[in-house]
């Protein structure tokens, strides 16, 4: 699968910014117009501290903070892409972990066409919690297309969660498995990989069931 | 007296299982449960404990989050009236995930719904120390347990702060864990709390970073809680709300200090349980005059002549115990209705004499000219101090018994001549006096200037504010009062407050729009030039009759038919914006996607004018062709789809 090296970032919701590196390829353009791109709304949902914001960071931006810090509310950023000689726009919305914002979630779960399910691989118990925010927070979960995301692979002597394969198939119904992957936001391995396999089965998956 | 005994038995059997919730439970019913002399609910203590036992170097503690399942539990066990559940918890984070949600599950977070609004004016106070302060005041005004459990979670805070280093929890991060578990608002509008996360946020980083502060030195509490053991079993056999005020003055008394305490611990003891507060307080007073130092007194002025201007709005009407205690007291017969310490009458002798004559004049003048006027006249500080806020900042610095005095013993005046009155004769025009007083006030207090048209949007949007709060209490009193919302016909009285408010909203559009007209040249000068086409094809306008539109914003505008000069090609403008503000329902330029547009096209303008100049640099030659435009050619195509959109709305800007 192409995939595109160009990127536009928003930083902000509420004051989205073209001004800033808008640096298109010149293959992108060729398949120009804006109204042909697809957008993909990808949500990443998982217990706070597992890397979510990081991992989204890590791929928009190509950077690993070593800022520690709680995400407040919800943020997202935006990533062009060529899947499959297809223009798509990636909007990723980064949810905050934390108990106190889950009321707002729904709210930024709406429209939404796919869903990472994050999890920390040294920690089982955010492993295990991932069933808890894929049944709590998506009202209708056959309307997703989930994908795990076992992060900070890097960490290697204190790994918990081995394979995801492991996963429970009844409870982890509707997760696409051959899209899981292990990723690190701290040295970026797969993490590109990931999300353009994740665009490319969401992408795939909506053309079946349209 | 059956609480009292209910409660002492739970307190001597404690392992005996009761059913009732303790999650989700409210603060009073539970320490109540507790049995007399409860200051911070068990559980939360318990929680609090574990995790300055065993978390504190712990990664991540509190934000991590520990396992749903155990938690909920955990927290089964709790409600179920188990004891030692703690025992059963495997890691720090289900403890500090129990801890967080005991506080989001309490149905009023325990800096109380009302103090909500101050506390999130307080950030935007320009001044770090007027901000604290005020905090400082807000944390002290509340009720006896609820500032000492506050206190004692934002000590464990501190202690998980000062263990960054090793468990990464910066205040900041702390802040964010914590700041809707302890503030909240009362409407819980997911839309609203998101909006004032970032407040909330600071306000907690604020008590964290600023603890001793805020809190105290912390001496006093401790002592405090002896006396209070003592106390309260008294207070719990008299069960009755004076004898509770009585009581709660005692512990506000004992936080005195030195000689003084002393000196009050004989004057409690002297004092028979049936003396009413009034007299109490009145004898405090004596006391505290025989310490008299002078000096701090501009000080203390000062600040209340700041603060004042962020609690006026919580002016409630007046009721007996409210008046003879200015603490909050615990009302054990009806928890839910909190008289509260800020809802202090603003309203005392001095502005009922001033208000008289003009009870008998009627009303043509401005309020506020005639408002500004009798702020000349009486400029005392004693005449509208909110008491509560003036004993807290005394409690901050006991040694200012000067004002104190002078103060409280109008106060007392107050409550003398209030029993005498009918609060029924109270005429709504005192209210409405009142209520321009404090407006007034709170002008002076934030520097704002008294006409409309000196003020900038954002002074405008504090004037704004303020008088919606108004509003919304003189709606609420009304409430309370007479059990249904005011008709439009018992609002007539304030209808200068309502002329006012729809003025400042004017203003406020009238910025608005000048300011996006200021925004893009390009767009001004195109609108004009549409502006005198019609001025002209109207032939003859109608010179507009500006000043109806009320005092305060100053619209005297005469259109001649010939638009020459820039002077009244400005006046034009304004007469088209005061147009487009009357008819704001029918015009296009309110909708929402309207102004999206607009904002998008501006913005991929700016974008097109940059690339264009690079170009030129580059290039030393203006864009012409396709090629040329080729990089930029998304935002090019998205810029003229944006024009024709526009064009739809009869927008043909550029």
């Amino acid at each position: 699968m192409g995939c595109g090296n160009s990127q536009e970032e928003v930083p902000k919701a509420s004051a989205p910014n073209l001004l800033e590196k808008a640096d298109y390829s010149e293959s992108y353009i060729r398949n120009k117009s804006v109204i042909n791109r697809k957008l993909l709304k990808v949500i990443l949902l998982g217990d706070s501290g597992v890397g979510k914001s990081s991992l989204m960071n890590q791929y928009v931006h190509q950077q690993f903070a070593a800022e520690y810090k709680a995400t407040i509310g919800a943020d997202f950023l935006t990533k062009h892409v060529m899947i499959d000689n297809v223009p798509v726009t990636m909007q990723i919305w980064d949810t905050a972990g934390q108990e106190r914002f889950q009321s707002l979630g729904v709210a930024f779960y709406r429209g939404a066409d796919c869903c990472a399910l994050v999890f920390d691989i040294n920690s089982e118990k955010s492993f295990d919690s991932v069933t808890s925010w894929k049944e709590a927070q998506i009202q209708n979960p056959h309307d997703f297309c989930f994908v795990l995301l076992g992060n900070k692979v890097d960490i290697e002597n204190q790994r918990q969660v081995l394979k995801i394969q492991r996963v429970n198939p009844l409870m982890m119904s509707g997760v696409q498995k051959e899209s899981s992957q292990l990723v690190s936001a701290k040295n970026g391995t797969c993490v590109v990989d990931a999300f353009d396999c994740l665009a490319a089965t969401t992408l795939n998956r909506d053309d079946l069931v349209s | 007296m059956k609480k009292s005994l209910l409660g002492s038995i739970r307190s001597f059997s404690p392992s005996r299982s009761r059913p009732v919730k303790v999650f989700g439970a409210s603060f009073d019913e539970v320490l109540e449960r507790q049995g007399p002399g409860a200051k911070i609910p068990a559980v939360l203590l318990e929680l609090i404990l574990y995790v300055e036992a065993n978390g504190l170097d712990t990664e991540g503690i509190f934000r991590l989050s520990g396992s749903q399942a155990e938690i909920l539990l955990l927290k089964k066990e709790y409600d179920e009236g188990r004891t030692n559940v703690l025992s059963k918890c495997t890691s720090i984070h289900t403890a500090s995930g129990l801890l967080k949600m005991y506080l989001r599950e309490l149905p009023e977070p325990i800096t109380l719904f009302h103090n909500y609004d101050s506390f999130m004016d307080s950030q935007d106070m320009p001044d770090t120390d007027d901000k604290l302060q005020l905090q400082k005041t807000l944390i002290e005004n509340l009720p006896r347990p609820n500032r000492i459990t506050m206190r004692r979670i934002l000590e464990m805070l501190v202690a998980v702060r000062d263990y960054q280093d090793v468990n990464r929890m910066t205040s900041n991060n702390l802040a964010i864990v914590f700041g809707n578990n302890l503030l909240r608002s009362v409407e819980n509008d997911p839309a609203r709390m998101l909006l004032d996360t970032p407040k909330t946020n600071s306000v907690v980083c604020d008590m964290i970073e600023n603890f001793n502060f805020i809190f105290g030195d912390g001496e006093e509490e401790e002592e405090e809680e002896e006396v209070d053991l003592k106390d309260s079993g008294n207070a719990e056999e008299n069960g009755d709300i004076v004898d509770d005020n009585t009581e709660e003055a005692k512990k506000k008394r004992t936080t005195l200090t030195g000689s003084l305490r002393n000196f009050l611990r004989r004057e409690n003891s002297s004092e028979s349980p049936s003396s009413s507060p009034v007299q109490n307080r009145k004898k405090t007073n004596g006391a505290e005059t025989m310490n008299t130092e002078e000096g701090n007194k501009k000080m203390i002025k000062n600040l209340m002549q700041k603060s004042v201007g962020i609690l006026f709005d919580k002016n409630k009407q007046l009721d007996e115990n409210l008046q003879v205690s200015v603490f909050w007291n615990r009302s054990k017969s009806t928890p839910k209705e909190r008289p509260t310490p800020l809802l202090e009458p603003t309203v005392t002798p001095k502005t009922k004499e001033l208000e008289s004559p003009s009870h008998q004049s009627p009303r043509t003048s401005d309020p506020f000219v005639t408002a500004s006027r009798r702020k000349n006249e009486v400029n005392d500080l004693s005449y509208t101090m909110p008491a509560a806020l003036l004993h807290g900042a005394l409690k901050a610095n006991p040694a200012r018994e000067d004002v104190k005095l002078r103060t409280t013993s109008s106060f007392g005046d107050m409550s003398e001549r209030r029993r005498s009155r009918n609060i029924s004769e109270e005429t709504m025009e005192a209210k409405l006096d009142t209520a321009m007083d404090r407006l007034e006030k709170a002008r002076r207090t934030h520097r704002r200037p008294d006409r409309l048209e000196d003020m900038d949007t954002h002074q405008l949007q504090e004037e704004k504010t303020a008088i919606k709060r108004e509003l919304k209490a003189f709606d609420h009193e009304f409430q309370k009062k007479h059990g249904h919302m005011p008709a439009k016909a018992d609002k007539e009285h304030l209808r200068a407050l309502y002329t006012r408010y729809r003025d400042v909203k004017l203003r406020m559009d009238e910025e608005e729009e000048r300011q996006r007209l200021n925004e893009s040249n390009v767009f001004v000068s195109r609108r004009e030039e549409m502006l005198d086409a019609k001025v002209r094809s109207k032939g003859k306008m109608s010179s507009p009759s500006a000043p109806s539109k009320g005092r305060g914003s100053s619209k005297t505008i005469s259109v001649s038919p010939a638009v020459t000069n820039d002077r009244e090609r400005q006046h034009v403008r304004q007469e088209h914006v005061e147009r487009q503000t009357e008819e704001v329902q029918n015009d296009f330029t309110e909708d929402p996607s309207y102004k999206a547009l607009r904002y998008e096209k501006r913005k991929l303008q700016i974008f097109l004018h940059e690339y264009q100049n690079e170009f030129f640099q580059k290039n030393n030659r203006k864009v012409s062709t396709r090629e040329d435009r080729q990089p930029v050619w998304n935002e090019y195509d998205r810029y003229r789809q944006v024009k024709q959109l526009l064009a739809q709305y009869g927008d043909h800007g550029e």
